[in-house]
């Protein structure tokens, strides 16, 4: 074991392309359970990428005379109650979760950026401000403030997308506040700002190729947040409308007694695509943190 | 505690949120008469709407429900009591749970056990509170039949303790997985930190009996700081308790409150979400109190 560690450390050493980006993939690669939710995730992303490769029937497509029907070798995981394929609903569904989280993480930490990089660099009363407000929006859990504003600007998958994007960078303006914050006063920053450099290009061409790596983690975690949250706000009936799938919409079924308890395959299947992708996902972020961590030590 | 205070006002009061509920209360009685309008004030500048209505909180006055015209006030007092059961007993069961499990793999980091419990509670962060209750209602109560699927208390059937318990287990086990899972991998990252120190070294140096480093040094020392995580729970358990409520039908605010939105109740979801936010405020101040008689060295400024 140390042997072999050892060994994999001289290798690295004498490694031509030591970049820090090569080391942390070489970290990451040997991080069994980020390999394996990248696994799993690469699963998830091909089935719902290419639905329409797999499913074997319209995702919407009513068939009244085999509707409610358990789980058969038509219908691999049955029929809902107006005879919808829940294998393609399932299939689609993801397409639709999957393009909300990404969507909305992006959008969130694009916001987070933008608001964090100002915040630190400029300090003083634009800090302040952005501060305060980012404050009282972290008063409120998010499902609190989205479902309440969800009501008032209608379902939707874009306005699913805006609404999640637009209430969950504060977490990501903090953080990318504090590193702003630690590499305004470096050399380089400071370089660039005696060759003449406009603040805006000095905070996006050279502070933030430095907070990408922590960002890249955060990312990860983002866009879980955001396939949870458009879960949730689907079930409460708020998120996507009928007839589109969507994983939350799909378990939302299960709110009627009957379907819970005589139908478990038209709800188990989305449960379980929300459970094994939030894991996946998560094992990838663990993974990204400590492989992006400069300090990590193998 | 000074700039704690200020920051406490600042943000018990939420411009924001308040915003678009005053006008959209103008929106809905659009259609309505403009009498009746001019006669509530709606007619008035956002500013002078907003200050009445704060004025009114701070005398207690919440307003009345658009649905029935119960008084808001009144409503989410006796909601409130149900939810703080839930939220307490789910909460204390989860810290319990989770700190003594955190501890048993501390101690006993890379055996069986930790890696069995690790995994549990990787898939613990990963379950959303309302996938937790469907497959807890599906199996506990459908299948198994063991538990009542919802409510307080059984209807028509006087109630007991024992019948209250009965309908707790449910709601409150949902709540608590995610917690659970939080506090445990806290203590076990607190426990294997704490294993570090030179006073453990120290113990175990002067020849004291493992148990007794265990124990006395070791267990005590690391369980001190998750006192500190306590009140960050906080928000993750409203969120769960919005879930949880409604799949259980617990008559508590979270359930309340996925009502009041989606009938578009306004003048109760201000209500909740003032409540919310003290609730989280107060949270917040616990915590920062919390660290400091935890570790004396932060102080409140």
């Amino acid at each position: 074991m140390v042997l072999e560690a050892m060994s994999i450390m001289a290798v690295s050493l004498t490694e031509r392309n030591s970049s820090p980006g090569y080391k942390a993939w070489q970290r990451f690669k040997r991080h069994g359970l980020a390999m394996l939710g990248s696994v799993m995730f690469l699963i998830i992303l091909t089935l719902s990428l290419f639905a329409p490769v797999f499913d074997r029937y319209e995702p919407n497509a009513l068939n009244l005379t085999d509707k409610f029907q358990p789980p058969s070798m038509q219908h691999y995981f049955g029929t809902d109650r107006v005879g919808r394929d829940i294998w393609s609903r399932t299939l689609h569904g993801g397409r639709v979760s999957l393009m909300v989280g990404f969507g909305a993480a992006l959008m969130s930490i694009t916001v987070g950026m933008i608001l964090g990089g100002l915040s630190g660099y400029y300090g003083g009363w634009v800090d302040m401000l952005i501060m305060r407000f980012t404050d009282v929006i972290m008063i409120f859990p998010q499902v609190v403030i989205i479902l309440t504003v969800a009501t008032l600007v209608g379902q939707g998958i874009l306005n699913v997308i805006l609404l999640i994007g637009l209430f969950s960078w504060p977490g990501t303006a903090r953080l990318v506040r504090g590193q702003v914050l630690s590499l305004r006063e470096e050399p380089f920053v400071v370089a660039a700002q005696s060759l003449g450099a406009k603040d805006l290009v000095i905070i996006f061409k050279h502070i933030m190729p430095s907070v990408i790596a922590p960002l890249l983690a955060s990312l990860t975690f983002a866009i879980n947040g955001a396939v949870l949250l458009e879960a949730g706000l689907s079930f409460l009936g708020v998120g996507i409308p009928l007839p589109t799938a969507s994983w939350g919409n799909m378990i939302e079924t299960a709110r009627s007694l009957d379907v819970l308890q005589d139908a478990p395959w038209m709800w188990i299947p989305p449960a379980l695509m929300i459970l094994i992708n939030v894991l996946a996902i998560n094992f990838i972020g663990d993974g990204l943190r400590d492989a992006l961590d400069p300090k990590h030590i193998i | 505690m000074a700039t704690l205070m200020i920051y406490a006002l600042i943000n018990l009061a939420p411009g924001d949120p308040i915003d678009f509920f005053i006008n959209e209360d103008a929106g809905i009685t659009r259609d309505d008469l403009a009498v009746l309008q001019e006669r509530f004030g709606l007619n008035d500048p956002f500013f002078l709407r907003y200050g009445k209505w704060l004025g009114n909180v701070f005398r207690g006055d919440l307003g009345f429900r658009f649905k029935d015209g119960q008084d808001v006030a009144e409503v989410l007092k006796e909601r409130l009591v149900r939810t703080m059961i839930l939220m307490g007993s789910s909460l204390f069961f989860a810290i319990i749970t989770g700190v003594v499990l955190g501890v048993f793999i501390g101690v006993r980091q890379y055996s069986f056990w930790d890696f069995f419990l690790t995994a549990l509670s990787f898939i613990g962060i990963s379950m959303p509170a309302f996938i937790a209750g469907i497959f807890g209602l599906y199996i506990f109560s459908v299948k198994l039949g063991w538990l009542p699927s919802g409510g307080m208390r059984t209807v028509g059937a006087p109630g007991s303790f024992l019948d209250s318990l009965r309908h707790l287990i449910l709601p409150a086990g949902t709540l608590a997985i995610l917690q659970i899972a939080t506090f445990m991998r806290y203590t076990r990252f607190s426990v294997l930190e704490t294993k570090q120190a030179d006073y453990i070294r120290t113990a175990r140096a002067k020849g004291l009996h493992e148990s007794q480093v265990i124990w006395r040094h070791l267990v005590r020392n690391a369980v001190l700081p998750v006192v500190t995580i306590i009140g960050l729970a906080l928000p993750t358990l409203v969120a769960g308790a919005l879930f949880t409520e409604t799949i259980y039908s617990w008559p508590g605010i979270g359930s309340l409150f996925v009502d009041a939105v989606l009938v578009r109740d306004y003048p109760m979801v201000m209500g909740i979400m003032l409540v919310i936010a003290m609730m989280v405020l107060l949270s917040n101040l616990l915590t920062d109190f919390t660290y400091s008689l935890v570790d004396p060295r932060i102080r409140l400024e």
